[in-house]
């Protein structure tokens, strides 16, 4: 398995599962069930595949092991021997605000920080991905909450902290992107963020090990 | 990273706290004394050393024979401390050869034993009188009921045969009674027992009322359906009494008459309060969606769950169900007015992106019900199962489980 212009590892199937994993791949078991922990190996930061298979493009990794996406293009991870995605995930469109709706009573909210940066994010995860992971298809899925996104600034200084009680509040439940996506679905909507740089890198780094990011602003 | 292991060792050490706690079991030898005895229960036999005479620690109850010196010691050399008037009432704790060691008026000393008897047996209660079955008795005849015992006085009433009277006195051949207000006196002869009065068979216990709540303004009909007809419209709110249910309807009574309401605007929950930890607690960011909804607002605490934070985003608290009875979480009660009670459940949801036709699993926030150490059952926004799980993986456990109390 690899991540989309990224090879993740030459892995056989048997450590699939730690893959995905390492690559976000919560799983929902009870306290007492396997924790999931990224192996050793993988720690350093997986090697990169010289193109994206999906699209023959460069790839191109930040100095936080993120796969540098252009604005509109998706990332996931692809299984190598069968070219298929697992699953996919993409910033369609970003913008900067700053003011939202709130959800709940007739009033604008404003952010802590500088700005609202509000994602349009669409994710998918297959079905099939239970067939390689251990566990049942109820206990995959992928988070896609806020506080799995972080910002990266044009100096290069990550910033994991974007997430803010009036962010919380920001746009009704039926445009806001769902909290997971399961094995199956896809799914789409909204993440707000609350960010002071107002131009940088957002990244998906659920794991906060290495994932995906997209330009914003400026 | 060095938060972890902060949130490590307090985990540690909460482990190590909760070890320790748990109830003590009552000592071995603990045990209710003894009903007070008119007889010596002697447990102890004293022998001071140099005394020929035995110790002998008693409990008994006397009485004083004559008014009695008691004295500081078991001689008549020893100082009167009082004397303890005739026919008082003393218990007795030691015996000394002839002496017996008392209490009287907070002073304790030493009587001649001579002087003492044995207080009279304390009486019991008499019994409550009771109507005995006997004195029910019932008429074999038509029986007149004369003015006085003899058939020379006048007839006040005829008591009918069959008939059940109280027999309230008996004199001779002749009992008394009274019938249809008129007391008067019958000949015993035409009067047999009556059979033994049947006692009142139990009240059967009430049903316990279930109710429901209308979830919204809403039709209340004649039948389980649309096509009945609308005897009235139910507000929204309103505690209804339930019934039955039938094809998705539910039989009601409610302010606007017994009918039928959807089940679709039926609510059995009822209107709990909310229990607030975070950001929705008095004075913080999200209380506005509270202001002027409560009625009371009450700081207490929930047990068994533990209070999540994310690192350097503070303001993102989360509980979930923890197991262990010593995790404690500080909450704030909040009663909702009845009138504001729909509208701020749906508010609450939408604030926490809670929706209960959803899977739960999928959902940030679960509403579930909690109890609070004062047994009050509240709602409670908990982190849901799959995210729950994914922040407590990189949360700190925030131990004083008081969101004010952050770092």
């Amino acid at each position: 398995m690899k991540k989309q212009g990224k090879i993740i590892t030459g892995a056989v199937s048997g450590v699939a599962v730690l893959g995905l994993a390492a690559w976000g791949i919560g799983m929902a078991g009870a306290a007492s069930s396997t924790e999931w922990e990224l192996p050793g190996d993988l720690v350093a930061g997986p090697a990169a595949a010289e193109v994206d298979p999906s699209t023959g493009t460069e790839v191109k990794i930040d100095k936080f092991d993120n796969v540098q996406k252009k604005a509109g293009e998706k990332a996931g991870l692809v299984d190598e021997k069968t070219n298929k995605s697992y699953f996919t995930i993409e910033v369609t469109n970003s913008q900067l605000l700053s003011r939202c709706d709130a959800r709940v009573g007739n009033q604008s909210l404003s952010p802590m920080r500088t700005k609202f940066l509000v994602l349009d994010v669409e994710a998918t995860l297959a079905a099939s991905v239970s067939d390689k992971a251990a566990g049942g298809s109820k206990e995959l899925f992928m988070p896609l909450v806020a506080e799995a996104f972080s910002v990266t600034t044009s100096a290069g200084s990550p910033d994991r902290n974007v997430t803010s009680e009036t962010a919380w509040g920001c746009f009704d439940d039926s445009v806001l992107l769902p909290p997971v996506v399961n094995p199956g679905q896809t799914v789409k909507g909204k993440v707000v963020l609350d960010v002071d740089a107002l131009k940088g890198q957002v990244a998906y780094d659920p794991e906060d090990n290495g994932g995906w990011s997209w330009p914003y602003g400026g | 990273m060095q938060k972890k292991r902060i949130a490590t060792a307090l985990a540690l050490a909460v482990v190590v706290t909760g070890s320790s706690s748990g109830f003590a079991s009552p000592p071995a030898t603990h045990g209710l004394a003894p009903a007070a005895e008119t007889t010596a229960s002697a447990s102890m036999v004293l022998e001071p050393a140099g005394s020929a005479i035995a110790l002998k620690k008693v409990n008994l109850k006397k009485a004083t024979t004559h008014n009695l010196n008691l004295r500081a010691g078991k001689s008549t050399k020893n100082k009167v401390l009082l004397t303890i008037p005739k026919n008082s009432a003393v218990a007795i704790t030691e015996t000394s050869g002839t002496w017996s060691k008392t209490t009287y008026k907070n002073k304790t000393g030493w009587v001649a034993s001579r002087y003492l008897k044995n207080a009279p047996a304390a009486k019991k209660p008499a019994p409550k009188t009771q109507v005995e079955s006997s004195t029910r008795k019932t008429t074999t005849y038509n029986l007149n009921l004369r003015a006085a015992k003899s058939t020379t006085n006048k007839v006040l009433v005829v008591i009918p045969k069959n008939t059940t009277v109280t027999v309230t006195q008996t004199s001779g051949t002749w009992s008394k009674t009274t019938y249809k207000n008129k007391a008067g006196w019958v000949a015993s002869r035409y009067l047999k027992n009556a059979p033994a009065a049947q006692k009142p068979a139990p009240k059967p216990a009430a049903p316990k009322t279930a109710h429901r709540w209308t979830t919204a303004k809403v039709n209340i009909r004649k039948g389980a359906g649309t096509s009945h007809p609308r005897l009235g419209t139910v507000p929204a709110n309103e505690r209804v009494s339930y019934l039955t249910t039938a094809n998705g309807w539910s039989k009601v009574k409610s302010s606007k008459g017994t009918g039928w309401i959807s089940n679709k605007y039926l609510d059995k929950t009822g209107q709990y309060s909310f229990a607030v930890y975070g950001t929705l607690r008095k004075g913080q960011s999200a209380y506005y969606i509270l202001r002027g909804k409560t009625s009371r607002e009450t700081k207490t605490s929930i047990s068994s769950h533990s209070m999540y934070l994310q690192p350097n985003k503070t303001w993102l608290s989360y509980v979930i169900p923890s197991g262990k009875a010593s995790d404690k979480v500080v909450v704030e009660r909040m009663d909702i007015k009845p009138g504001s009670y729909r509208a701020t459940v749906a508010n609450m949801d939408k604030w926490e992106r809670f929706n209960p036709n959803k899977p739960l699993a999928d959902q940030n926030y679960n509403r579930v019900l909690v109890t609070d150490k004062d047994g009050k059952k509240s709602w409670a926004y908990l982190g849901s199962k799959k995210i729950g799980e994914y922040l407590t993986k990189h949360g700190i456990r925030v131990t004083s489980g008081d969101y004010l109390k952050r770092f």
